[in-house]
């Protein structure tokens, strides 16, 4: 197995594979976010405080 | 082609398999800590 470094230089290896584990994790992390079970920062799709889709009753129409 | 000698390769070998373990222990973990929080099924 160990050959397999006479094959590919490890400095070329080791660079791909962070930057192929980071995005990986970027992309599984931001999937989770965007989720409502598994986002740990909150609920963004339970409607919130900050936007009331509550409608108050019209007042009377005027004839 | 790199240009790495055999002991060199041997020795690069050991450490990146020793990296790769505490990788896929840590990734272990995490798992068990995100099953018991919420498990997926």
């Amino acid at each position: 197995m160990h050959r397999f470094w006479m094959l590919f230089d490890p400095r070329q290896v080791l660079t791909g594979l962070a930057v192929a584990v980071f995005t990986l994790a970027l992309t599984i992390h931001f999937i989770l976010l965007s989720t409502d079970r598994y986002n740990w920062l909150g609920d963004p799709n339970g409607g919130g405080l900050a936007v009331s889709t509550h409608q108050e009753a019209l007042p009377p129409a005027r004839s | 082609m790199s240009s790495l000698s055999e002991s060199e390769a041997k020795e690069f070998h050991s450490a990146y398999v020793m990296g790769f373990a505490g990788f896929v222990g840590i990734a272990i973990v995490a798992h068990y800590l995100l099953y018991a929080w919420k498990p997926w099924f």
